[in-house]
């Protein structure tokens, strides 16, 4: 049985933990159920919590969901929650203080994962504050030799996290179809 | 208490996520030492005095219990009366100890006894009720027409709202002509013209053409017309001329398209926030509506074409197949005929998608020269994953 995760990302208050209940097929569970799977990389990992959802799919098979805590107090362990992801889901919120400071931090936290696979983009609170727009963000992206996709989300909305996950597979791959 | 009996905590100064965090933890890797409860059931108080207001919320607390042990969570040493200093990061092994301490405290107080006679354990989903003000909201805020979810239309759907056409022969000509459009003609195009004015000129224009008045704000990118989705998508198939004459029937109301510069946020306030718009989604589905499945006149099908970016499309209306496209459009430049053959689709889905996302200006047509520098960044990478698992993803996100 396979561990391929997604990896949902971003600061405090971008709406990861919402992301995950809305297309969780089960309620987040707690975190040492994963614990062994992550005591394998490093011992340290299993003092951390974190959001964790699963998608079931056909077949039995599973793509987990897994949410970086925020805080700084958890970040050592993102770099062992990635082995395995598929790809990214990084969600900003476009009220807080500097969008693009944090957009910064979270591609070159993330880097590793991002060169091997895809990221994909959220922006939230964006009918809250409308600047920047979603062309600044791009504009951005430029600098990082990337062009993912970038989409308005309301994390609460089914409809805006699927279609921003569907993103990452057809990003994945252009030619995938449905199965 | 008990020694195995949970330690009672109350979580302060901690948004709704830090304090679910906290809840696995204790759970979890904390084998149940500890558990979450409201304020009034709480035998300790969990702070973390790195947030903002922690200091408020600290004072206040310790107002209301000030016999009661508090664990102060912070990133640097802090000190202050009955405290239980935890230094992040947060370890299992750090966490035991400050409930142990925070228990062997208890005990010496008889704090227990005294503070919580007979009040029931409320479980932690009541708990989070009282972080109301720091909770997420879990109904979506009522959105106004540009914020809300994009519509998704099926092959099916498609077809009732846009139109269906045969796939062309591009060997013959007679055929080829058959796929332009030419914006210019309809309410298309006159948007397009209005929305640069409007733009340049950065003032407030309506765009008047025989049929309802189009309000444009350039300073927040919206546009208002008093017409639902319906009425939009009859007059996107009326040539500009025929609605004028259509009109004929309006005495008054017979002259040809015109933009009017119009006070800033006059009439505003009356309008209906559903029939207010960005200019993205707008002008969006009128090309959709307007193309049915064409392409604009003059596109080249022999040239190259890429996506400068990808449209924000959950919040346009999705045509068939839009997702596939744009990743291959963002990926390398295509000629649109190669585009169909790679994804094996209509090509009506194609054109559909070419011309929405031209109107938005989005897609740039990519010289040969210029073809390896305007992509050299942007890496392909072999898919890691097999098509099937991420085809049976892609199921169960299209279930519901």
């Amino acid at each position: 049985m396979n561990q391929y995760k997604i990896i949902f990302s971003g600061p405090v208050g971008a709406g990861k933990t919402t992301a995950i209940s809305t297309i969780s097929d089960e309620p987040p569970i707690r975190t040492d159920a994963n614990a062994s799977d992550m005591t394998k990389q490093r011992k340290s990992s299993t003092t951390i919590a974190m959001d964790y959802g699963v998608m079931n799919l056909a077949g039995n098979e599973k793509i987990h969901l897994y949410g970086t805590p925020g805080q700084e107090r958890f970040n050592f362990m993102w770099d062992i929650l990635s082995v395995g992801g598929i790809g990214l889901v990084l969600l900003l919120n476009n009220q807080r203080p500097d969008p693009f400071q944090d957009l910064r931090f979270f591609l070159e936290t993330f880097s590793s994962l991002i060169d091997k696979t895809e990221v994909v983009i959220g922006i939230t609170q964006m009918d809250l504050k409308q600047t920047p727009t979603l062309e600044d963000y791009h504009t951005q992206l430029k600098a990082f030799g990337l062009k993912p996709p970038v989409f308005e989300v309301d994390a609460r909305v089914r409809d805006d996290i699927s279609i921003l996950i569907q993103a990452l597979l057809y990003s994945l791959d252009p030619i995938l179809e449905e199965v | 208490m008990k020694k195995n009996d949970p330690l009672r905590l109350t979580a302060l100064a901690m948004d709704a996520r830090a304090v679910k965090t906290l809840s696995m933890f204790l759970q979890g890797p904390c084998k149940n030492q500890g558990i979450l409860v409201n304020e009034s059931n709480a035998e300790v108080s969990f702070i973390d005095l790195d947030t903002f207001k922690a200091q408020q919320v600290l004072e206040e607390n310790l107002k209301k219990y000030p016999k009661r042990p508090i664990i102060a969570l912070s990133l640097t040493l802090q000190d202050f009366p009955n405290a239980i200093f935890l230094k992040k990061p947060v370890q299992i092994e750090s966490m035991l100890k400050v409930i142990a301490e925070a228990k062997l405290r208890l005990d010496a107080l008889e704090y227990t006894a005294n503070s919580t006679d007979e009040k029931p354990f409320k479980p932690l989903e009541e708990v989070q009720k009282n972080y109301s003000s720091t909770q997420i909201n879990p109904v979506p805020r009522q959105h106004s027409s540009k914020h809300k979810t994009a519509i998704s239309l099926s092959e099916k759907g498609f077809n009732k709202y846009i139109g269906s056409i045969m796939d062309i022969d591009i060997r013959d000509q007679s055929q080829v002509k058959k796929v332009y459009y030419d914006p210019k003609y309809y309410l298309q195009g006159y948007v397009q013209k209005a929305l640069r004015l409007a733009e340049t000129k950065n003032c407030v224009l309506r765009l008047n053409t025989g049929w309802k008045p189009i309000t444009i704000y350039p300073h927040n990118r919206e546009i208002y017309v008093d017409a639902d989705d319906k009425q939009l998508r009859l007059i996107c198939a009326i040539p500009i001329k025929s609605l004028s004459s259509f009109d004929a029937l309006s005495p008054g109301e017979t002259q040809g398209p015109s933009v009017t510069v119009v006070e800033e946020k006059k009439g505003q306030d009356k309008h209906n926030p559903k029939m207010t718009q960005n200019f993205e989604s707008f002008l969006w589905k009128l090309a959709l509506w307007t193309s049915k499945g064409r392409i604009p006149i003059g596109t080249n099908l022999d040239s190259q074409f890429h996506l400068v970016r990808w449209p924000n499309l959950t919040r346009l209306l999705i045509i068939p197949h839009s997702l596939r496209i744009a990743a291959l459009m963002a990926r390398t430049p295509r000629t649109i005929m190669n585009l169909t053959e790679i994804l094996g689709i209509r090509q009506q889905y194609i054109f559909a998608f070419f011309s929405a996302a031209m109107a938005i200006g989005i897609v740039e047509k990519v010289e040969q020269q210029n073809k390896t520098v305007e992509i050299s960044t942007l890496t392909e990478k072999p898919p890691r994953h097999s098509s099937n698992f991420l085809g049976n993803i892609l199921r169960r996100l299209r279930r519901d």
